[in-house]
């Protein structure tokens, strides 16, 4: 096992860094999607990162690219953004990269990775939640297409994308089965409704996704048929490894900030950071920082070499949103009453921070799967 | 037309004072500005645009960056026998180097570098090779194989005018944004070798290189700017704005 | 070896401000090891202007008729014609565009050490000639002499040395040169095919400023920039800019202070949202008074100054303006 990153890690690091401050931290854009910096991360060649030359991504391994993250993360302020990019990398694309046929590489790859088209995953429905099994959008066959109907909520990217990758059910209960398809927005009876206002994240605009007889070609099925299940949990291994990852860059930022203050601000005649209450605090971020680094950087090795971490994303989900929200809170109380201001950008990073305990699988979820998984190793 | 562009790299903590970088070193501002202009040089003509950078084998880094923004090759000069060299000695062993490559037409250079801030290796290296200087370029309008046009700047007037290769030119204006490239770029850059000369290689006199070749030495720095005890002013933004009223209308005194 | 000093005067104005200045300081060093100053001068003949030259403290004047336009090239080579002829011992240069590529040619050609942008030149304890210039983003005053080499050269920078008239006890003498070299040898290479004159944004000199208001990075909008520009026209004072707002485009760039900018010497310096970086001070280290207006209290410029004022900059404006309309 190796833990220090090699040269061109590092070089690659300093790369996205010095993107991300360059062209990605633009207030005008911390509350809406901005189309001229996706063209920037286009060009940039970001969105190609473990997507094989072939394809004309670059073909990095999954350890550089957690590398990778974690730098954005800490570089690029708008967390929504970064969202946004998450969304279309890791779970449409890869999922075509991954599961998809030659045919549907072909056709969906090169787009996506040059940034033309723009990805998201739909699951969730509006009683279908962290119980994504009990998804009533359908797929029924019809000659050379399936023709799907229902409705998919919450959507991230909804508004902007291009290619959604959706999950239906093709066979019902009792041995229901799901299939993933590539749906285009263009597919008539393809529509988006209004971009849903949250509490954080404006930078990634969310809606519904309505399918009304929307005839999907044959060929558009990732996959095999009824295989959507699948699909679905690789997906959610990939969300939770890569979406978290750039929280890590975003703990460090907030501790940075944080020891700026500590040191800096000085009450009763000396700096707050000579109270423990203070300095403990910013202990605690550290901890959390190295201690989900390393698991990062195992999950990014499993995946490397092909295996499942299942188990792993789900503890590392779960560990990182408890402490990215509580560095957050811990931040804003040692800014004191700056923080809460809207001219200091911590209030809006615990706002972004703060859906982190719920997207991807709650984190109640990943604690019944946590246990779940080290029971059956018990038994 | 086959063009040289020379490149110092500047120690990274001189253009980021406070930040750690990967890089030891970066392509200095003025040349960086050079650079870019030049590079577009290469959707008006057929042209060969290469690096020359004489600097520690660390300056690797920043050469793979300037292929993968579109230069076609990149030459490290290094050898002992170089370090220490003042413009004097810089020139010579520069024109030595470009003299090797060959059937070179025009040279680039920016304005001056910011370490060494004297402006002088453009005009020694001219002179070496006795070609015509042409300082404070901002743009090359339109090349030909045998002549550019390009747009001068200076203090009071803009001068557009024509230029005969071979020639150097040298750009007035400097860069700090490291250059944007696409990741792809620079993967495929990676891969490409980079030359490197040293003192045998360029068969130079080496009386004239190094701390030997030079004509001055730093003798010694002196840091200048001072500190001042840190004095902050208590109250609300209307007490502080009346101070500040007060001290710019001379009713306050510092005391 | 020589023994000479040499002033090379400015191309375009032989008796300017600039060379005064020079042949200043060369007086004083020939003085102190006895040597003649020479004023090396080519242009249309002028008695006054040579007189100028011999006022402040030119021995001897070497000129060469030039009654048309010449180029630089041409000039350099004249020149270098000279300083062939003299072979002196120092050489010092107006650090100008056509200065500083005289001084370059000639000391690459005569194997000459060269400074750049000198703002001092004297003897050290040993009596060997040293030269002093800023370095490293200016936060450094760096010695250099010269090594290997029997001409010492030096381009200098304006108002770094006071002109002062010498009392002069004999005549200065006067060289005719005649230029034999082959006419504008390189200079067929450039051929300007038109000149745009720049829109003279009316020469803003911001040394003229006893007062400036500087903005930096913390200014965030146009609005707050024009305020400052309204109070600090009531008050009476310039208003600078750090390299920052210069690249946001929010001042004109010559207005910018700072290392890639000008220096200036106010008397009463107050920055707004101006972090403090060292390349930005050495613009400012001569200002007597420096007010620092700031929301980071970390910001380095409070290392700096005088008054230190850490709180919102709009808050601390709306009272400023209410003062200063009041």
């Amino acid at each position: 096992m190796e833990f220090s990153l090699t040269k061109e890690q590092k070089e690659f690091r300093q790369e996205i860094i010095d993107f991300a401050r360059e062209n990605l931290n633009d207030s005008r854009y911390y509350e809406e999607f901005s189309m001229d910096m996706w063209k920037k991360v286009s060009d940039f060649g970001l969105l190609g990162i473990t997507i094989g030359e072939e394809y004309g991504g670059l073909g990095e391994s999954y350890e550089t690219a957690a590398i990778a993250f974690e730098s954005l993360g800490y570089a690029c302020k708008n967390n929504g953004f970064i969202f946004v990019i998450n969304n279309h990398i890791w779970v449409s694309q890869n999922i075509i990269y991954l599961y998809g046929s030659k045919e549907l590489k072909d056709k969906y790859l090169p787009v996506m990775v040059e940034g033309k088209k723009i990805g998201a995953i739909a699951i969730t429905e509006a009683e279908a939640g962290s119980d994504a099994f009990s998804m009533t959008t359908n797929a029924v066959e019809d000659g050379d297409y399936y023709v799907l109907n229902g409705t998919k909520m919450f959507i991230s990217n909804g508004p902007i994308a291009d290619i959604f990758i959706v999950f239906a059910v093709t066979k019902e209960a009792p041995d229901k089965k799901v299939t993933a398809f590539v749906v285009e927005r263009s597919f008539e009876g393809v529509s988006t409704g209004k971009d849903i206002e949250k509490m954080g994240l404006g930078a990634c605009p969310t809606s519904e996704l309505i399918l009304n007889n929307v005839r999907v070609p044959k060929e558009n099925v990732i996959g095999k048929l009824n295989s959507g299940g699948n699909i679905m949990t690789g997906a959610i291994e990939w969300e939770r490894c890569f979406e978290f990852a750039p929280h890590i860059g975003v703990m460090q930022r907030v501790m940075e900030e944080s020891i700026k203050q500590a040191n800096g601000r000085k009450q009763f005649g000396k700096p707050i950071g000579v109270n423990q209450s203070v300095s403990h605090k910013i202990a605690e971020m550290e901890v959390g920082i190295e201690m989900a680094r390393l698991m990062l950087y195992k999950i990014a090795w499993l995946k490397d070499n092909k295996k499942s971490a299942y188990l792993e994303t789900s503890i590392f989900k779960l560990f990182v949103s408890e402490n990215y929200i509580k560095a957050c809170r811990d931040a804003m109380q040692i800014l004191g009453a700056y923080g809460y201001t809207k001219e200091y950008d911590m209030e809006r990073e615990l706002r972004d921070a703060l859906a982190c305990s719920i997207y991807s699988g709650t984190n109640e979820m990943q604690k019944n799967t946590i246990y779940n998984m080290a029971n059956a190793r018990c038994i | 037309m086959k063009i040289v562009i020379c490149i110092k790299p500047i120690k990274s903590e001189l253009i980021y004072p406070n930040e750690s970088r990967v890089e030891d070193f970066l392509m200095n501002p003025y040349d960086l500005y050079a650079f870019e202009k030049t590079i577009e040089l290469k959707k008006l003509i057929d042209c060969k645009i290469i690096c020359l950078c004489m600097g520690p084998m660390s300056s690797k880094a920043l050469l793979q960056k300037a292929i993968a923004a579109g230069a076609d090759e990149s030459i490290i000069l290094n050898d002992d026998m170089f370090r220490g060299s003042d413009t004097v000695a810089t020139s010579y062993i520069l024109a030595k180097a470009i003299e090797k490559i060959g059937n070179v037409d025009m040279i680039v250079c920016g304005r001056r570098t910011i370490d060494g801030e004297t402006g002088q290796v453009v005009y020694g290296i001219g002179e070496r090779l006795n070609y015509y200087c042409l300082p404070d370029a901002a743009e090359i309008l339109d090349a030909q194989d045998s002549a550019i046009k390009v747009k001068q700047v200076k203090e009071t007037e803009i001068i557009i005018g024509k230029l005969k290769t071979p020639a150097v030119v040298a750009f007035y204006d400097f860069v700090v944004t490291q250059p944007q490239i696409s990741l792809l770029a620079l993967k495929r850059a990676k891969k490409k070798d980079i030359i490197v000369w040293n003192a045998a290689d360029l068969e130079v006199d080496a009386s004239k290189c190094g701390l030997d070749g030079s004509k001055t030495k730093v003798l010694n720095v002196q840091k200048e700017i001072v500190k001042k005890p840190k004095s902050y002013i208590e109250g609300n933004a209307e007490e502080k704005a009346e101070l500040l009223y007060n001290i710019i209308t001379g009713k306050a005194h510092n005391s | 070896m020589g023994k000479d000093i040499v002033v090379i005067c400015d191309s375009q104005e032989y008796d300017g401000e600039h060379v005064l200045q020079i042949i200043t300081k060369a007086r004083s060093l020939g003085d102190k090891c006895d040597s003649k100053v020479s004023a090396l001068c080519v242009g249309h003949w002028d008695d006054g202007k040579a007189d100028n030259l011999f006022r402040y403290g030119a021995d001897n004047i070497v000129f060469c008729r030039q009654d048309q336009r010449f180029d630089t090239p041409y000039f350099v080579e004249i020149i270098a014609d000279m300083v062939k002829q003299i072979i002196p011992k120092i050489i010092l240069v107006p650090a100008t565009v056509i200065g500083k590529m005289t001084a370059a040619i000639l000391s690459t050609r005569f194997e000459a050490g060269l400074t750049a942008d000198c703002i001092d030149i004297d003897f050290d304890e040993t009596g060997e000639l040293y030269f002093s210039r800023a370095a490293i983003n200016d936060s450094v005053i760096a010695k250099i002499k010269c090594i290997n080499c029997s001409i010492m050269m030096g381009t200098v920078k304006k108002d770094v040395f006071i002109k002062k008239e010498y009392d002069r006890r004999e005549q200065g003498t006067i060289e005719e040169f005649t230029y034999n070299g082959i006419e504008e040898k390189r200079s067929d290479s450039w051929e300007v095919l038109e000149r745009i004159e720049k829109e003279v944004k009316k020469d803003i000199d911001i040394n003229s400023y006893k007062k400036v208001f500087c903005i930096g990075r913390g200014v965030k909008n146009k609005e707050t920039l024009e305020r400052i520009y309204s109070i600090a026209e009531k008050c009476g004072a310039g208003v600078v800019g750090t390299r920052a707002v210069v690249e946001e485009g929010f001042i004109d760039k010559a207005r910018q202070v700072g290392q890639s900018g000008k220096s200036i010497s106010p008397h009463i310096y107050v920055s707004f949202g101006v972090s403090g970086a060292s390349q930005h001070m050495v613009g400012i280290k001569n200002a007597e008074i420096i007010v620092a207006v700031n929301t980071d209290k970390n910001a380095a410029i409070f290392d700096y100054a005088d008054y230190s004022m850490v709180d919102n900059i709009e808050a601390v404006l709306n009272e400023l303006e209410k003062i200063a309309e009041a």
